[in-house]
C-alpha cells in the first residue's frame, strides 16, 4: 500500500484500531487456548536471556582469563600449585553453572534464536471432535545438535497407542527420533539429541502407532508432506 | 471493587518486563490478532504470526506513548504491519479470496432477529464499528475491506473492483466517516480523542 493510501487509514485510525475487534466478535476462527501458554513462554525465556545477558558476557570472558592464568601457572608450577589448582576449581565451576543454563533454556535456543529453521506440519490424519486440525512445527538451529518438535490439537491415543515422530534427511534416510507425549488439550512436543551441530531434515511425520513403536506405521496424524 | 487496569497502564508494565501485565494484553488482543490471521494466511499460520506479534509487542513496549493516541491503535498498527509483510508472499488472488471471505463475515454480522442497535450495545467500540461495517453500502463495506484488513492500494482496488479510482477514494472516505459517526453515536464524541 502506498503512502497515500495511508492516509485516509492513518487519519481514521480510531476506527480502523476498531476494525480487527469487530471481524473478531463474528469470525468463526477461536484462538487456541494453549497458544497462550506458549507465547507468554517465549516472552519470559526472552525476558531470562536478557538478564542472564550481562553474567554471560562476564561468564563469556572467564575461561579465557583462567586460561591465560593457567598458563602463568603452568610456568611457575613448583611455585603456584596450590593457586592454580583453585583457579582450575573456580573454572570447573563456572563452566558447570553455564551448561545447567544452556540445559534449561535449550527449547528456545533452537526455537527462537537467529537462523533458527522450521518446518510445518499439516493434518492428514484424524483430528479432536470439534476442533481444528492438529498441525506441529519442527525447528532446527545450525548452532545447536538438537531438534525441538511440538505438535497441538492432537486427538488423545487410545492407552495402547503413542505417538511418534520420524525425520527424513536431504539424502531420504528417515530416523526415529522418539514418542511424544501428549497432554490433555492435545499438546505435545519433543527435544530429538541429533549428536552434531547444524541437523537438517527435508520431512518429518507423526505416526499415531502402537506403543514402543521405532519404524514408521499406524495412522499417519501431521506431516510436513500433505497428500 | 477496582476497574480493570487500562491497556496503556498494561503496556507500561510490559515495558519493564511484567509478563502478567502482558498475558492481560494477550487476553484482550489475541482473538482479534488471530481472527484477521487465520482469514488471510489459515489457521495453523496465524498461531505463529500471533505469536510473533506479541513478541513484538513484548520488545517494543517501551516505545509506546500515550501522547500520541490509544493503545489498541498502536497495537494494531504493528500487527497490521506485520500481516501485510505476510502478505506480500501469496498471489493478488488469495488476497482477494480472504477478503471475500471476511467481507461474507462481516456483512452476515446481523442475524436474524438482532438489530444493529443490539450489535452496538453487545461490545464498547467493536461493537458499534461492527453493526456499522454491516449495515455499510455493500460497495463500501468492500473497498474498506480490501484496503484495511488484506492491504490492496487503492489502484489495486479500483483494477479488481472495476470502479474508477476516484470513486474508491470516495467510498473509502464515506465509508470511514459513517463508521465515525455511528461510534460517536452509540459511545460520544469523547472515543476519538487522543489518548
Amino acid at each position: 500500500m502506498r503512502e497515500e493510501d495511508m492516509d485516509d487509514l492513518e487519519a481514521f485510525r480510531d476506527i480502523t484500531g476498531e476494525l480487527p475487534a469487530a471481524l473478531a466478535m463474528t469470525s468463526p476462527h477461536r484462538v487456541p487456548p494453549e497458544l497462550r501458554s506458549r507465547v507468554l513462554g517465549l516472552a519470559q525465556a526472552r525476558a531470562g536471556r536478557a538478564r542472564r545477558s550481562t553474567r554471560s558476557t562476564l561468564a563469556g570472558s572467564a575461561p579465557r582469563i583462567a586460561a591465560a592464568a593457567a598458563l602463568v601457572l603452568i610456568v611457575g608450577l613448583a611455585v603456584w600449585n596450590v593457586r592454580l589448582q583453585q583457579g582450575l576449581a573456580d573454572e570447573r565451576t563456572l563452566l558447570q553453572q553455564l551448561r545447567e543454563n544452556a540445559k534449561e533454556s535449550v527449547i528456545f535456543e533452537v526455537v527462537d534464536s537467529p537462523g533458527s529453521q522450521k518446518i510445518s506440519l499439516r493434518a492428514v490424519g484424524p483430528r479432536r471432535p470439534g476442533e481444528d486440525p492438529p498441525y506441529g512445527k519442527v525447528y532446527t538451529n545450525p548452532s545447536q545438535t538438537q531438534v525441538v518438535a511440538m505438535a497441538g490439537r492432537l486427538p488423545a491415543p487410545d492407552a495402547d497407542q503413542e505417538y511418534h515422530l520420524y525425520l527424513t534427511d536431504r539424502s531420504g534416510t528417515t530416523v526415529h527420533a522418539g514418542p511424544v507425549g501428549v497432554d490433555p488439550l492435545g499438546f505435545g512436543f519433543l527435544i530429538y539429541e541429533t549428536g552434531a551441530r547444524d541437523p537438517a531434515y527435508a520431512a518429518a511425520r507423526l505416526y499415531l502407532q502402537p506403543a514402543g513403536s521405532t519404524s514408521p506405521g499406524g495412522t499417519l496424524v501431521v506431516s510436513s508432506e500433505p497428500r | 471493587m477496582t476497574a480493570d487496569p487500562s491497556d496503556e497502564s498494561l503496556v507500561a508494565r510490559v515495558g519493564v518486563g511484567d509478563v502478567a501485565a502482558f498475558g492481560a494484553l494477550y487476553d484482550r488482543y489475541a482473538q482479534r490478532i488471530f481472527a484477521w490471521s487465520a482469514h488471510l494466511v489459515g489457521a495453523a499460520e496465524a498461531e505463529d504470526v500471533v505469536q510473533e506479534i506479541f513478541l513484538r509487542l513484548w520488545e517494543r513496549a517501551g516505545q509506546f506513548d500515550a501522547r500520541r493516541g490509544r493503545f489498541s491503535w498502536w497495537f494494531m498498527a504493528i500487527a497490521r504491519h506485520h500481516l501485510m509483510g505476510q502478505l506480500r508472499r501469496r498471489s493478488a488472488h488469495q488476497r482477494l479470496i480472504a477478503a471475500d471471505e471476511i467481507e461474507r463475515v462481516l456483512a452476515g454480522a446481523i442475524a436474524p432477529g438482532r438489530t444493529p442497535e443490539d450489535l452496538a450495545a453487545s461490545q464498547e467500540g467493536a461493537g458499534a464499528v461492527l453493526a456499522g461495517l454491516a449495515t455499510l453500502p455493500a460497495e463500501q463495506r468492500r473497498v474498506l475491506v480490501l484496503a484495511y484488513f488484506a492491504g490492496l492500494s487503492q489502484s489495486a482496488i479500483a483494477r479488481v473492483t472495476g470502479a474508477p479510482l476516484g470513486t474508491v477514494k470516495k467510498r473509502t472516505r464515506l465509508g470511514l466517516q459513517k463508521l465515525r459517526e455511528r461510534l460517536a453515536e452509540t459511545l460520544g464524541s469523547g472515543w476519538t480523542r487522543t489518548g
